[in-house]
């Protein structure tokens, strides 16, 4: 099962990645660092959306300030979509906008959390995402093997 | 009964008694003839009404004292004159198919008024009744006219007309509220022209240091005789020929025989309307003189009851014209307001777009990078303990909580921000119950803490329920806070009322501060204790003030170093 994190910030990909780890979260972590690397992660030729299965991932943390195509855009497409429209997908932004939260929601995100400053806070809240979506949460993916 | 008809009535009378007497004459039932003759012509000569002997080709035959008083000829001169010859030329057909009835015998009297001109060429009017003497075979022999002066009754039913009219004008001239001030002057010029029975009329503006004449309007008579082709339109008073008096003067100038040599007239110009009479008047407001409004060419002198007229005619278009004024400068300052306001929102749009997409990069951008430097520096406590040393790990921490409390300071900045740009709901809210919420809320932080709390019952008021919860958090959070080192800690939440206005207060008997610093408290970011001793960032009195701002109400507080404070806001100032 492979998350799939989108995020510019090297620093903020460094630090996510530590917080799985520091949370006992294996799962392979591929990052895509703009909005279009995760829009042809999917949809680019012989893209996870083609393949199906394990080619999709089980998880997706999606950053909201993006170069080029920007999460709210990327959750657009990725809801219109019949093969990825079901897919968890979590908002991860340093933003507390009420206008970016309720674009989020409106848009079919699952869940909308804001990094903390305070690492710790910041790797408790990854550790309870991780457990929460990839242990806890039945998908419909798992299930039927979508 | 009215005077007319008194008048009528007693003309009537005398009539019949002189008719009486003729009969009695003429039937010889009277006393002897010589007496009787001597005393009819005492009667007739002394008589307070006109009477008159006029042959059947309207020659006088004989008059008596008050008919030869009333034209001022004598009775010889009137002997060679016939009635036309004394009546006004535009009067001489009133009455004359009336005198053929008579003559003719279809009707008993003819009743008419007319003017009459006198020796004087003075004009007089007359309430004129002629009946036909006739001889014994019914012929007629001669007319006898009675004449009654009406000219002062005529004179005032005319002021009383004129009045009337002018009464009418002025009303018109108040109705004309959309008009130009060119078709206001105009209407005014106009109806002085005819209420003064004038040929000619024009109108000038006054400079306001009554230096210069500004001609406004013309009459449309004058327009149509004159034949200056560039009129001028401004004067200098002081080099303005004799229409110029009425501000020299300062009052009403009549000039009835304007042919005359005048030292004060400067002379027209060529093509100017011949002049035979003229009048001008100034019109104040209050002392200064700012129009000059004149008429000329009336058939007959000019009066006083013209000055009149002319004057009060004048002054209901300078007060109109004032009014009007003022309305439009009224007119003008709400547009001009109207337009800033809607400048102003514009730039307040603006300010607020650019406020939050000022909010938007502090939360946003300024929160990463802090992200990172407390991220990494606890990467380095964990996974590099080995290689610092205690002082290197004190200074990481340190490096840490600079970094989250800066993390705080943004949140409360962006916190208050939303506060201010909060849409408000002003609803009943009861502030008891929410007072009783907040506390519950702040027992359950700290159970093990023992505060003895009051909270005055039923407190209502409108206000935003939202935002007054936020308020009562930081206000009765703070009493909270600041008794923290209290053992017998106490809150109290109550009101009191003052000329009708509530005030409320959270009082407490906490660490207290010094009224020195009182006006800081509500500066957001100011903090009059130390973090050691009670943390937080110094936002929340910024935005209870805020909260309280936005309501049009406002916060205070009274304190005294270790024996608590009390904050008092109201809802409504």
């Amino acid at each position: 099962m492979k998350i799939l994190l989108v995020e510019d910030n090297p620093d903020d990909v460094q630090l996510t990645l530590r917080a799985f780890k520091k949370s006992n979260i294996g799962n392979e972590v591929i990052v895509a660092a703009d909005g279009q690397e995760a829009l042809d992660f999917f949809f680019g030729e012989n893209g996870a959306a083609s393949r199906g299965g394990d080619a999709l991932p089980a998880l997706v943390l999606l950053d909201l300030q993006l170069p080029k195509v920007n999460g709210i855009e990327v959750l657009k497409k990725l809801r219109a979509d019949d093969r990825t429209r079901l897919l968890p997908i979590v908002i991860l932004t340093s933003s507390r906008e009420q206008v970016d939260m309720l674009n989020g929601y409106a848009y079919g995100c699952n869940s909308y959390i804001r990094k903390p400053v305070d690492f710790n806070q910041f790797a408790e809240a990854v550790r309870q995402l991780g457990l929460y979506w990839l242990v806890l949460n039945e998908s419909p993916g798992t299930n039927h093997g979508l | 009964m009215s005077d007319d008809a008194r008048d009528l009535e007693r003309l009537e009378q005398e009539n019949q008694a002189l008719r009486k007497r003729i009969a009695d004459l003429e039937s010889g039932r009277s006393a002897p003839e010589e007496e009787s003759t001597s005393s009819w012509k005492l009667i007739v000569h002394e008589a307070p009404v006109c009477i008159a002997k006029v042959a059947l080709d309207k020659r006088f035959l004989s008059s008596n004292k008050e008919f030869q008083v009333f034209l001022g000829y004598t009775e010889e001169e009137l002997c060679l004159k016939t009635i036309s010859e004394i009546t006004h030329p535009e009067d001489t057909g009133i009455g004359m198919a009336e005198i053929m009835a008579v003559v003719k015998g279809e009707i008993k009297t003819s009743r008419v008024t007319k003017r009459y001109v006198r020796k004087d060429g003075g004009i007089v009017w007359g309430e004129v009744s002629i009946n036909v003497i006739r001889n014994e075979s019914g012929q007629p022999m001669y007319l006898l006219a009675f004449i009654l002066d009406v000219s002062e009754r005529r004179k005032v039913e005319e002021m009383t007309r004129l009045s009337a009219e002018r009464m009418k004008a002025l009303l018109h001239l108040n109705q004309l509220t959309s008009a130009t001030l060119q078709e206001i002057a105009d209407f005014a010029l106009e109806e002085a022209v005819r209420l003064t029975r004038s040929s000619l009329g024009y109108l000038a503006f006054l400079s306001e240091d009554e230096s210069v004449l500004t001609m406004h309007s013309w009459s449309r008579s004058a327009m149509a005789e004159c034949a200056i082709i560039d009129k001028p339109i401004v004067y200098p008073v002081a080099s303005t020929g004799l229409w110029g008096e009425a501000v020299r003067q300062r009052r009403p100038v009549l000039t009835n025989d304007y042919a005359a040599a005048n030292p004060l007239k400067k002379g027209c110009p060529e093509g100017h309307v011949l002049m035979t009479r003229h009048m001008n008047v100034p019109v104040f407001d209050g002392n200064r003189i700012v129009i000059v409004a004149g008429v000329g060419n009336k058939s007959e002198d000019y009066g006083d009851e013209d000055v009149q007229q002319l004057t009060l005619l004048m002054e209901g278009m300078w007060l109109l014209l004032e009014r009007k004024r003022a309305e439009d400068a009224v007119r003008t300052l709400n547009a001009e307001l109207e337009h800033r306001v809607l400048e102003r929102t514009l730039e307040l749009e603006a300010s607020t777009k650019e406020l939050e997409a000022f909010s938007y990069s502090v939360s946003h951008d300024l929160r990463a990078p802090l992200r990172t430097i407390d991220g990494f520096s606890l990467a380095l406590l964990e996974d590099c303990a080995d290689g610092i040393d205690d002082d290197g790990k004190d200074y990481l921490r340190r490096i840490r909580a600079a970094t989250q409390r800066m993390g705080l300071l943004i949140d409360d900045m962006l916190r208050l921000s939303r506060i201010s740009r909060a849409e408000m709901v002003i609803e009943k809210v009861n502030l008891s119950e929410l007072a009783w919420s907040v506390v519950h809320d702040l027992e359950k932080t700290q159970p093990g803490r023992r505060v003895r709390i009051e909270i005055a019952k039923g407190l209502e008021d409108r206000a935003d329920p939202k935002l007054m919860r936020i308020a009562l958090e930081n206000l009765l959070g703070n009493a909270w806070k600041f008794t923290g080192r209290r053992a017998e800690a106490a809150i109290e939440f109550g009101a009191t009322t003052d000329e009708g206005k509530r005030t409320y207060f959270v009082r407490d008997n906490g660490a207290g501060f010094d009224m020195a610093y009182v006006d800081k408290l509500f500066t957001p970011f100011q903090r009059l204790h130390s973090m050691q001793e009670y943390p937080g960032t110094g936002i929340g009195l910024g935005t209870v003030a805020r909260i309280l701002h936005r309501h049009g109400g406002e916060v205070w507080a009274e304190g005294q170093v270790d024996h608590g404070a009390t904050f008092h806001f109201r809802l409504q100032r």
